[in-house]
């Protein structure tokens, strides 16, 4: 028994410890679905043309706002601290309220926005807002583009109609992959 | 340990999971800058893990649910069935070094075999008929690294299962080919010379998914000296070299579109080195168990809302026992063999209502037991017998938010006579991952060909009046989202056992016989806390379970039942190379069988885990018993030992390559 322990001494322990740290590099991803959402919202900026209102265009910051400061606010904070959008640097803020959109090129909400969901889109249409969801039913409610899972895999919706009431001008490359909402 | 003591424990464990809540982690930028450089049609095509899926389908089921990730898998470096369920509320370990045990909201009897909870692999029930005894350790052959999740489901599961789902449903969800894509493959080295070899095959063409996987070790295990058996017959109480274990196990699951085709198999022996069974401390003291199935399943899509399942299976299973006695040989033998079919329908009829209905048979040709020695055969009988089922259950949306879920089993048995297994479950979903929860169910176990027809002359005699148990429970369970990435379990429980099943001593004669022993009754609450945070690898788990359950003749509490649990695990990525993950468990002290009271204990274990290194590799420690605490648990009424030493600290290191 105690030349097994001694196998195993704390010195050798550090060692290998040593080495592992030494020999490592980052741990191959989980993609959770916070990370993709993120990647994929840098991704439809580049599909999207925001209406000629939009006050913001001119701004040297991309502003995104999240209606609750929930997990997904603090990936985007995480992520978008080292990450830019159509050159722009990203500030993530929290919304309360519909009144905040004017605020924001991008507004995600959360599924406890249901209640106001007609407001936001509402608002996001006269501010020229992109509202973007991950809540089932909620593409269908006008916000512009809804996340949902197929298959474990994350796909999206667009509403046609609300986009373009909005003012925004959606590439066919992005609506080639999507499922619309007529 | 003092009630101060442990609020200072738990406080401190509840401090460390807030604190690493607060701290962000390390987040993996390299993989990030890896999927910000994928088109879109890449990103529709990465599969998502996404944190709150088992929540809301825990929140939603009619049952008391808990997952076990793959993710969670590899880093808590969980090695046995055992020891992730350990990681549950309510559940805790015992090793008779024999056979590892696992009991539920402190009901585990001693040498039970697990026969009261049902472990399935992606569906396939794995306890075998002779006993009823589900394996927890290397004895169930699987590989875990290739389980995409195990589920498991607490109360009673006889209405959709049949009998043995009494404490628990237990099921082992197997990853597909199309997950693995490659080939994986570990070794494994660690204390008391084990060495362990595991490989994973998988993967998907055209329609065709391949999942092939193995595992295979060597272990010396301990010495031990047993006070209780220091006798020069019985070599002065040393155990030497007597605790090894060999074995060896695959898994393959192939599917294509609607049909799939599975097998398992797996051998274990083990050297008993308590002296069990009056056996001896030295020599062949050993028991092997060998375990396979092929099962061929089909789906068939009547239409959009409605499904037919057809399954058929074959299963066998083999026992054989070597106890020599002062240096002669004794041996027993089991076998076991049965096929069995199942057609079940699945319907959503409207908005409202999901049924399921289905009907199996199953036929168990061999049931068989043999006991001799080299001049005699002191037993040896088969004793086949079949049942026949029919089941039904129907989810019903009763308001938007509001379920009720109704099922009934009946079971006619060709030899115990027939079964009617109920479940009710009110479920009201007030978001998408909180749920509040009234369950009620009824389960039964029928007693197997030992407790009802061995006979061991001048030993034990048989009980053909023996009857099933039964259990009935009913549960409240409360299913929540704390704040961010937070969730929150908390259960009331009651169950009460009838007709229970034990091994007692009849003083008339001075022999041991299975009987129907009467009452006993289970109460409990637990709290469970799980986190995990949204980018890094940072997660943690506490919970507390506190547990009374009663021999109703007496009024005493049962043996092997500690009264508290707490556990708790983090994994904290302390860089962006290596996460930490220490674990605490506590548990107040068990009676034993002679009356008497095992110890409190706090156990440690430590792990480290690397990240990928040189493209292909990835490595692990994990130092169990970190502080080699002498900790004990009740032994059986085969052991003269009333206690039994568990396993000291050992340390065990796994690299992994993957291609």
């Amino acid at each position: 028994m105690g030349k097994n322990l001694n196998r195993y001494s704390p010195a050798r322990m550090v060692f290998i410890a040593i080495l592992l740290l030494v020999l490592t590099r980052p741990l191959s991803a989980q993609y959770n679905e916070n990370v993709i959402k993120a990647a994929y919202i840098e991704r439809i900026t580049r599909f999207v043309e925001w209406p000629v209102h939009d006050s913001l265009l001119l701004s040297d910051k991309f502003v995104i706002g999240v209606n609750e400061e929930s997990d997904f606010y603090y990936t985007l904070t995480e992520i978008f601290k080292e990450k830019m959008i159509k050159d722009r640097r990203v500030i993530i803020i929290p919304i309360k309220g519909p009144e905040q959109l004017t605020n924001c090129n991008i507004c995600y909400l959360s599924e406890n926005s249901k209640p106001l969901i007609r407001n936001f889109v509402s608002a996001a249409n006269s501010s020229g807002t992109l509202l973007i969801s991950g809540t089932t039913g909620f593409g269908k409610a006008g916000v512009h583009i809804n996340f949902y899972l197929e298959d474990e895999k994350l796909k999206f919706e667009i509403n046609e109609k609300s986009v373009g009431l909005a003012g925004f001008k959606v590439s066919y490359l992005l609506m080639q992959n999507t499922r619309i909402i007529k | 340990m003092s009630i101060k003591k442990l609020y200072k424990a738990v406080s401190f464990l509840l401090f460390l999971i807030i604190l690493s809540t607060h701290l962000s982690g390390q987040v993996d930028t390299t993989e990030i800058n890896k999927l910000f450089g994928m088109d879109l049609e890449e990103l529709m095509n990465q599969k998502v893990v996404t944190a709150s899926k088992f929540i809301q389908s825990s929140a939603e089921a009619a049952s008391s649910v808990g997952v076990i990730t793959a993710d969670e898998i590899k880093q808590y470096g969980y090695r046995s069935l055992a020891e992730a369920l350990n990681s549950q509320r309510g559940m805790f370990m015992s090793n008779d070094k024999n056979y590892m045990y696992v009991g539920s909201r402190g009901f585990s009897r001693p040498t039970d075999y697990n026969n009261r909870i049902v472990v399935m692999i992606d569906g396939h029930i794995a306890n075998e008929v002779v006993y009823g005894s589900s394996f927890m350790d290397n004895n169930l052959g699987i590989n875990l690294d290739n389980v995409e999740r195990i589920e498991i489901i607490r109360g009673p599961g006889a209405s959709i299962y049949g009998s043995g789902a009494m404490l628990n449903i237990v099921n082992l969800i197997m990853k597909k080919g199309e997950d693995t894509d490659g080939l994986t493959v570990s070794a494994g080295t660690g204390s008391y010379g084990r060495n362990d070899l595991s490989a994973i095959y998988g993967k998907k063409k055209n329609n065709t998914d391949i999942s092939v996987s193995g595992i295979g070790g060597i272990s010396r295990g301990e010495n031990y000296y047993f006070s209780e058996l220091d006798a020069p017959e019985t070599n002065n109480g040393v155990s030497s070299g007597m605790d090894w274990e060999k074995y060896i196990g695959f898994q393959t699951g192939i599917t294509h579109n609607n049909l799939k085709i599975s097998a398992a198999y797996s051998s274990r022996s083990k050297g008993i080195p308590t002296g069990a069974f009056d056996s001896d401390l030295t020599g062949n003291v050993e028991s092997s168990d060998t375990r396979y199935y092929l099962e061929a399943s089909y789906r068939k899509e009547i239409n959009k809302n409605s499904s037919l399942l057809f399954r058929s299976y074959f299963d066998g299973y083999n026992y054989h026992g070597s106890y020599p006695l002062n240096g002669e040989e004794s041996f027993d033998e089991s076998d076991g063999r049965w096929g069995g079919a199942e057609i079940q329908y699945y319907l959503e009829a409207g908005k409202r209502s999901v049924i399921t209905a289905g009907v199996e048979y199953k036929y168990i040709f061999r049931d068989d037991y043999r006991e001799w020695d080299n001049s005699t055969t002191y037993f040896n009988k088969n004793y086949p017998f079949s049942f026949f089922s029919v089941y039904a259950q129907d989810q019903i949306k009763i308001l938007k938010n509001l379920a009720l879920t109704a099922g009934l089993r009946y079971d006619q048995y060709s030899v115990y006579g027939k079964a009617f297994s109920p479940r009710l479950a009110l479920v009201y979903m007030y978001s998408d991952v909180s749920s509040l929860k009234l369950l009620y169910g009824e389960a039964f176990r029928i007693p197997n060909l030992y407790e009802t027809y061995y006979e061991g002359i001048g030993i034990h005699k048989a009980n053909s009046a023996i009857r099933p148990e039964r259990i009935r429970t009913t549960e409240f369970d409360w299913t929540h989202k704390i704040s961010g990435s937070f969730y929150g379990n908390f259960s009331l429980y009651l169950f009460s056992i009838y007709n229970l099943i034990d091994q007692v001593l009849d003083e008339s004669d001075g022999l041991t016989t299975f009987s129907n022993i009467g009452k006993a009754t289970g109460t409990g609450v637990e709290y469970e806390l799980r986190y995990k945070h949204p980018v890094s690898k940072n997660q943690a788990y506490l919970s507390l379970s506190l547990q009374k359950t009663v021999d109703n003749n007496s009024d005493k509490t049962l043996s092997n039942s500690p009264s508290l649990l707490v556990k708790s695990g983090f994994v904290l990525s302390v860089s962006k190379y290596i996460n930490v993950v220490p674990e605490f468990f506590y548990e107040t002290g068990r009676k034993t069988l002679q009356g008497n009271k095992t110890g409190n204990v706090s156990l440690f274990n430590l792990g480290i885990n690397s990240g990928m290194f040189l493209k292909h590799f990835e490595a692990s420690l994990k130092a169990r018993n970190l502080f080699n605490i002498k900790y004990y648990s009740p032994g059986g009424y085969e052991h003269v030992q009333d206690e039994l030493v568990q396993d000291s600290r050992n340390i065990y290191f796994k690299l992994t390559a993957h291609f």
